[in-house]
């Protein structure tokens, strides 16, 4: 019999991992209590899952780690309301549920064999790192083009993955640029939105595609800033966030026309979104 | 498919011998004396004399609350699943005709809703035809009528002395065959009595123009009627919660102590909070919103999904809506 959509898989946290100076963002490292349930939770980058805690509900989040970072399960998350303090508030050790994985992936059938250009700003980086380890893992590298990020935060103390960072900056195999719109007097790197990075690197569109995470004032110039570049509606890769519940396509509450985010997306490229209401 | 006729005054024994192997849901007056689909206790006097319920059977399948699991010391456990079955007489077809609606969101998906799947799976239906529509009716506008047996394991019709009973499915063929002792071959006189009094049943209903309403609806998306149209709502939820076939839900946690539960709870587009992100942002901000989201749902998002109208012309909605908004009418005015 099929296994209960609705009962998470017993987990327990292993770390937090504090990511911000405002100390407002943490990474959940998490481990399955049954070897099995580690086992059938396969999920690839761009998919999410429904973290909870008895008594203090339930709610979808991005998975940050990459399925090759073999038994480790992250999630980054802002602390933004009742669920998330009290996720923000737990020990190691203490219980948590995880129901997914759900959700499609980035496209990584179509993304094989090209580059790939991906966007990021503020907090909205979790699935990113998750593409972006999972393309670096020496098992995958291969199967992909040339690879240029571009991720920006408000001020050098909000960027994310910060060791993550700084090994990739070290790689060759792909550029990694990083631009806040306040610098401090450490700070050597780009300053200003990523759209302005963007229009200094002007990345070819040819035979790429392009990932973007972010808030929606970012989202809405990046789009007109890669049309410009010639990126086709195709070629742009975006992720939803919607208010969810079930995660499983019953609830309702993430329908957006004849789409449900939860099922459907949160993955949707720039040309399906344009016939779809922009209710999100 | 077996038709067969039972004298309404043997209805007494026919439900008595139902209640022997199944929780029976008839037509009762309540303590107001309201006409609602009750539990028959055997206490109740069944009565055939009502238009429809006022509330939809789909609480029968999809409980108002339900609970999705059991918290004890912290641990998250399934609840044990109900058991037994549960006979639903006189059912009205539009409202068998939801529960169509409702398979195809709970069971037709991948995954099936376990808890979903175990009422329903439980349930045999009884559709009592229609001899009396309301003004608020319209099922015959959506694909449906007042002698429909869509969604009905039995179809029932009520004529001047006997109960006409035509089974619908093989469950339906298996109950009739049951209950063969109490039952006699239906004549042709009583099925063409049937008939006719299904055709006149149809006639007073207004129709209302559906065809084609998902593309239409697609071209009104950004029309100036939704706004009009929605400044009376209240945001009250009560069409939702009537409705045989809107079925959005929440999820929420209730714990004391170390134990509680996970329930889920009837939900309603028309709420703000429906969609309120932690952020503050809200992508459906307004009535005008929300509003069109429903008939938007209902109309054309279903139809593209499924191939189905999520609505089936009961008109609860319109019976009962505090501010009188009519759907029928914002379908014309939008051209749907």
């Amino acid at each position: 019999m099929a296994r209960n959509p609705y009962l998470p898989y017993p987990a327990r946290l292993e770390e937090t991992i504090v990511e911000n100076d405002a100390k407002d963002i943490k990474t959940f490292r998490l481990a399955f209590d049954d070897p099995a349930g580690a086992a059938e939770f396969q999920y690839l980058p761009g998919q999410f899952a429904e973290l909870s805690l008895p008594g203090m509900g339930e709610a979808p989040f991005g998975i940050a780690s990459s399925p090759t970072e073999t038994g480790r399960l992250l999630f980054s998350v802002k602390r933004t309301g009742l669920f998330t303090a009290e996720l923000h508030s737990i020990e190691p050790g203490a219980r948590i549920g995880v129901r997914g994985p759900m959700g499609k992936p980035f496209p990584w059938d179509r993304v094989a064999g090209k580059d790939l250009l991906i966007i990021g700003g503020g907090f909205a980086f979790t699935t990113l790192r998750s593409a972006i380890v999972y393309i670096l893992d020496p098992a995958n590298r291969s199967r992909f083009g040339s690879v240029l990020a571009v991720y920006g935060a408000r001020t050098p103390g909000e960027l994310m993955y910060r060791a993550d960072l700084a090994a990739w900056q070290k790689r060759d195999d792909i550029g990694v640029h990083l631009t806040v719109d306040k610098p401090d007097q450490n700070w050597t790197q780009h300053v200003g939105v990523v759209t302005a990075v963007l229009e200094t690197l002007t990345p070819s569109a040819r035979n790429t595609l392009a990932i973007v995470c972010g808030p929606p004032i970012m989202i809405k110039f990046t789009l007109l800033t890669l049309s410009k570049l010639g990126f086709s509606d195709d070629a742009i890769i975006l992720s939803l966030e919607m208010r969810m519940k079930c995660g499983i396509g019953k609830c309702g509450r993430c329908n957006i026309g004849s789409k449900f985010v939860c099922t459907d997306g949160p993955v949707f490229t720039r040309e399906e979104l344009k016939t779809l209401p922009v209710e999100y | 498919m077996t038709e067969k006729r039972i004298p309404q005054t043997d209805l007494d024994r026919l439900l008595a011998r139902l209640r022997q192997r199944a929780a029976v849901y008839a037509p009762a007056e309540d303590g107001t004396g309201e006409v609602v689909l009750a539990a028959l206790s055997g206490k109740e006097s069944v009565t055939l004399e009502y238009r429809n319920f006022r509330l939809s059977p789909k609480a029968l399948v999809l409980p108002q609350n339900q609970t999705l699991l059991c918290f004890k010391d912290g641990q998250a456990e399934e609840p044990r699943l109900p058991e037994g079955e549960t006979i639903l007489f006189g059912v009205r077809p539009c409202d068998a005709r939801a529960l169509l609606a409702l398979d195809q969101v709970f069971l037709n998906g991948n995954p099936h809703d376990p808890y979903y799947a175990r009422l329903r799976s439980g349930a045999t239906v009884i559709t009592l035809a229609c001899a009396r529509p309301m003004s608020s009716c319209f099922c015959t506008s959506v694909g449906g009528g007042p002698g429909d047996g869509t969604g009905a394991d039995v179809l029932a019709v009520a004529l001047a002395g006997d109960l006409l009973l035509r089974a619908e499915t093989s469950k339906g063929e298996a109950l009739l065959a049951s209950l063969a002792d109490l039952l006699s071959d239906a004549t042709p006189a009583a099925v063409k009595e049937a008939q006719e009094q299904v055709r006149a049943a149809e006639d007073p209903m207004t129709p209302v123009k559906v065809d084609g309403s998902a593309e239409r609806l697609r071209q009104a998306y950004d029309s100036p009627l939704w706004e009009a149209a929605s400044r009376k709502c209240l945001g009250c939820g009560t069409c939702s919660f009537l409705c045989p076939t809107c079925h959005c839900f929440d999820i929420t946690d209730e714990v004391r102590g170390g134990a509680g539960r996970r329930v889920r709870t009837w939900d309603c587009c028309a709420y703000p909070l429906f969609t309120l992100h932690a952020s503050g942002h809200n992508p459906r901000p307004t009535p005008k919103e929300r509003w069109r989201q429903r008939i938007m749902h209902k109309f054309r998002y279903a139809v593209e999904n499924f191939d189905r109208l999520f609505c089936v012309g009961c008109g609860r909605c319109i019976r009962h809506c505090p501010a009188s908004l009519d759907l029928r009418t914002v379908l014309k005015e939008v051209g749907a």
